[in-house]
């Protein structure tokens, strides 16, 4: 039985702080970040039945704007 | 598109909502692109052009992110930062959320670790204290046995450690010592003590708490033996944890069984004070850990839910973790 010089070994924090980077905008809209989202006005929901952002608390929301002509 | 279709494969588990909105302009098609595309994903139409309005939209297609507080974080993103700004903040605590669910939540984003945390406490009305959990592994390096050692106190999540230690197969027996502080509250001692590639292992962890640290006393004592033998591996884990009582008789035992063709279990079991508890670890015959069920007991009462081997009764695994005392 003999020691091991060196142990392969990695003691880390598991909590990393999230950076305070910032992710670049296509425009400047800055007037509308930081509120609560307006509300979305929008008719014919397709897979799913029709949902609300105040009801969608607690998840994280991507809205993606599309169009297919 | 079969890009969004991914980003949202991959995160609608942990909280992601992914909503297309089409344009009025070409509305009516929608619905037959969705289907024709495999959009699996909420969409609707801005029939009335004024949501689009509201967002200040002027491309398609444009990405707005919105956090669990509903509040617009980002507006019109950059369309190739929409990942990580998901991923930020999904890791983001929710509204509400209790430590635990954060030690969840942060555990469970970090993607290269295997061991997800239940909602061990909160959920039954028991204080988790420590959670220790053990992974055993191999890569291209050889064996690796990795302890993860969680501590909750009563309000907030204690910082977390992880230690990776490499079992140096081509080395013969060999016996590592190690030990971890934890912020200078806690300290562990591992002692590993391995054969050759497939061969056995064994361990011994005590992690105690300096006098004035938590707030309340809490010791474990942790025993591990790995084995693996010829192309199915045999694992035998078995931890021991008390409250206060670290000289290594330790009053609870749990095993990990582990055979070729179903998950391995490991029971961890420990006291504090009037209650008792143990965890069922769920490991697949590679030892990747699969997931964490809850047993928790209240001084030899019946579990509080979970049933964690069929075809025994809780009174069975009560005997089972608690031999002595009975």
């Amino acid at each position: 039985m003999k020691f091991l010089s060196s142990i392969s070994l990695a003691s880390l924090l598991l909590v990393v702080p999230a950076a305070s980077q910032d992710f670049p905008r296509e425009q400047d809209l800055s007037h509308l970040e930081g509120l609560q989202a307006p509300a979305l006005a929008v008719t014919g929901w397709f897979n799913t039945a029709p949902l609300n952002l105040e009801e969608l608390k607690g998840k994280v929301v991507l809205i993606d704007f599309w169009g297919t002509w | 598109m079969p890009h969004l279709k991914d980003l949202y494969a991959q995160y609608k588990d942990d909280g992601l909502v992914l909503i297309g909105v089409h344009s009025k302009k070409g509305g009516s098609q929608a619905h037959d692109f969705a289907k024709a595309k495999g959009i699996d994903y909420p969409i609707c139409v801005d029939s009335s052009g004024s949501t689009v309005g509201a967002y200040g939209v002027n491309s398609y297609p444009d990405y707005y992110v919105i956090d669990r507080n509903g509040v617009l974080r980002y507006a019109d993103l950059a369309n190739s930062h929409v990942d990580a700004v998901v991923a930020k903040l999904l890791a983001e605590p929710a509204p509400g959320a209790t430590p635990l669910s954060r030690l969840r939540a942060m555990v469970a984003r970090q993607p290269d670790y295997a061991f997800r945390v239940q909602p061990m406490g909160d959920a039954a009305g028991m204080d988790l204290d420590a959670g220790l959990c053990q992974t055993f592994g191999e890569d291209a390096k050889g064996p690796w046995l990795e302890i993860e050692s969680v501590m909750v106190d009563r309000k907030k999540v204690l910082p977390t450690r992880r230690t990776l230690v490499r079992v140096r197969a081509d080395e013969g027996l060999t016996l590592m010592r190690h030990r971890l502080f934890l912020d200078g509250k806690l300290s562990a001692d591992l002692v590993l003590e391995n054969g050759k590639l497939k061969g056995r292992a064994e361990g011994q962890t005590v992690l105690r708490n300096v006098p004035g640290g938590l707030s309340h006393e809490l010791a474990l004592h942790c025993h591990a033996r790995l084995f693996a033998g010829g192309d199915s591996p045999k694992r035998d884990l078995a931890v021991l944890l008390g409250n206060g009582r670290i000289s290594g008789e330790g009053s609870h035992l749990a095993r990990l069984k582990d055979d070729s063709d179903r998950p391995g279990v490991s029971r961890i079991a420990w006291n504090r004070g009037e209650r008792e508890a143990s965890l069922v670890l769920d490991f697949d015959p590679k030892g990747t850990f699969l997931g964490m069920r809850k047993l928790s007991t209240s001084k030899g009462v019946a579990p509080l839910g979970i049933t964690i081997l069929q075809g025994e009764s809780a009174e069975t695994q009560l005997k089972t973790l608690f031999p002595e005392r009975r």
